[in-house]
Order: structure tokens, then sequence, then C-alpha cells
């Protein structure tokens, strides 16, 4: 059966309880059920990639293990980062910055979405 | 149409539970199949089967229970968010060593892969946020 | 096909700012639970411009609860729990905002 085209959406900060930690897991079993899993973040979900050092909470650490599980479609929201101050490659794992154009086509072309 | 839906809130704080039923309901009546419920986040509160809904207040919970059990739908409840806000079947009760269970049938206790198999399954994948 | 997009949410302005980001032309915007008080003539004009390109729904059994049919801008037409599906079926992938 071809993998499905799975993109995780995360749009919510870190810090929020369990939820982000949630969210990571999903994108990861989706991972080992070798689908072709992608995510994107965008609005206050870039913060989920920004270091907090080692505080409980920190999911960016989380986010490291994405190469390893071969999740390496990700993809930031360019717009989202210029409002921060954020710059792409002070991340811990490689994105791709896309433009808001970009980002439509990157939606439109998956099978399913999950939002955080 | 087969659909796969996710529940994200619970009954306490989001329409979600109720949203996501009436979707359910009218997928049903136009003869679509639903394949699958994934309760995940608060969500997976609609298993604690010692909530008590006020007399004359809605209860999503049963409403499931009841609309899930009459179309052979699954109700599936993450395992790993249902520990976190203390939903517990047996098995985990168990392995735990907690004072008791609280998710009945038809509400079933999953791993994550239950929640991805249904997104590569079904032809449609819902969500119903929080 | 496009892309449907379900926004419940509205004090949480993000959620449809969001929605409105990524949405392409032609996609369909279906407001949901709290989400349908976007559709009230004064805040639906606020984001008009910007949902130009889609069509707007909103559940009307979430409307009537909600006592606010006579305040709806005529921008966004109201749907029934089956046209939902409709568009569930019609659209694809569906994509949910928080």
């Amino acid at each position: 059966m071809k993998p499905r085209r799975i993109l995780f959406v995360i749009s919510h900060p870190p810090h929020r309880g369990a939820l982000a930690f949630e969210m990571l897991d999903e994108l990861l079993v989706g991972a080992v059920f070798e689908q072709q899993v992608s995510v994107l973040f965008i609005d206050e979900g870039v913060f989920q990639l920004v270091d907090g050092g080692e505080t409980p909470g920190n999911v960016a650490r989380g986010y490291r293990a994405l190469p390893t599980y071969d999740v390496n479609d990700v993809f930031v929201d360019a717009g989202s980062l210029k409002q921060r101050g954020l710059a792409a490659e002070s991340f811990a794992i490689p994105v791709r910055a896309l433009s808001r154009t970009a980002v439509r086509k990157l939606v439109a072309s998956h099978d399913v979405v999950i939002p955080d | 149409m087969n659909i796969a839906i996710a529940i994200h809130g619970d009954a306490a704080t989001s329409e979600s539970p109720r949203l996501a039923l009436r979707f359910a309901r009218a997928a049903v009546a136009k003869g679509h199949g639903i394949h699958r419920v994934f309760f995940y986040h608060a969500g997976v509160n609609l298993a604690n089967s010692l909530i008590v809904q006020p007399q004359g207040e809605p209860d999503p919970a049963a409403e499931w229970a009841t609309f899930a059990t009459e179309h052979g739908i699954e109700l599936t409840v993450c395992v790993a968010a249902a520990l976190r806000r203390g939903v517990l079947g047996s098995e985990d009760a168990a392995r735990y060593e907690r004072a008791a269970t609280n998710v009945s049938p038809p509400f079933q206790i999953v791993g994550l892969g239950q929640m991805v198999e249904a997104a590569i399954t079904a032809d449609r994948f819902v969500t119903f946020c929080a | 096909m496009a892309t449907l997009h379900i926004v419940n949410a509205s004090s949480e302005r993000a959620a449809l700012d969001n929605c409105l980001r990524v949405s392409s032309r032609g996609d369909a915007i279906l407001l949901v639970g709290n989400g349908v008080y976007w559709a009230v003539e004064s805040a639906f004009a606020r984001i008009a411009k910007r949902a130009m390109g889609a069509s707007c729904f909103a559940l009307s059994a979430d409307v009537a609860a909600r006592g606010i049919a006579h305040l709806l801008t005529d921008q966004v037409q109201q749907i029934d729990d089956g046209a939902f599906v409709d568009l569930v079926e019609s659209h694809h992938p569906i994509v949910s905002w928080s």
C-alpha cells in the first residue's frame, strides 16, 4: 500500500502541560509506521524549536530525534519566524523556511493533516 | 466514504465530543462508514466511567457509547494520554498499582498506532480540536 | 481537490488567522462551535478581505444554539450537519484549527 502523506501542523507554543509531547509522540509513531511524515511549524508553534535548556518540558530536545526517525521534511512558516525575529539556522535540526504560497501548496499536497 | 474521527477535547471543557458525534450521526445517516474514533489529549476523558453528568445536562460519553454500540463503531482511547489523565483500564490499574479501573466498553485502550492505522486506511481523517 | 478548513474557536484569534494564512483560493472554510461567532457581521468584516478566495460556511445548529442567526453576515452560508459531511466528502485534506 502506498504510504500516506501525513502532515503534522504545530501552531501552539510549548509548555502546555503534556500537549506538545503528545504531538511529538504522534509524529514519531507515524514515522515508525513508515508513512511519509512531514511537519510544519507555524505561528507560535515555531517556539517549539527553540531550545529552552535542561528544563522539563523542553520539547525542542525531543524534536532533535526527527532525523533519527527519518523525518526530514521539517518546515517552518517563514513569516512566523520573521515576525518573532527567529532564524531557521538557529534550530538544532535542519528546517526549511517556506513562503506563504509554499505553505499552502504543502498543506494541499497531503492526505491527512493532524493539528496540535 | 470511510471516515476516521479524532477527538481532542473532553466534555467538561470543549464542544468537540458533541460536535464530533453530530458529524458522525450525519455521516452514518448518509450511508458513510466510521472507520474508527480516536480519543487523544483531553478527549480520553470521555472514557472515564467515573464521570457523573448532572441530571438534565448532556452526557456526550454515554451518547457516544450508545451510538458506537448501535453501529459497531470502535471507540479507541490512547493509552499514554489516558494514563496521564487517570483513565485506566484493568491492565494498567494492575500494572501501576492503582486503586481502581475506570474504563468500560465500548471504550478500548489502545496504542497510538491505532490512530496512525486510521490515518492510513480511512478515506478522510477529521479532527475535532479541543 | 480543494481543502476543507474547520475552525472551532472565536476568542483564540490565532485559529482563524492561521487558517486564513494557510488556505488557498477555492478552499472551503467551515465555522463550527464557537467558531460561528466569526460569522457575525462585525467580526466577519474584519477578516472578509483575507477570506475572499474561500467559500465560508457555518453550522446552522451552532448558530441557532447561540441565538445569533439575525447577526450573521450573508457572506457566510449556514449549512446543516449533512452538508458538513458532504463538504468532507468533496474536499481533501481536512484541516482543523484551534
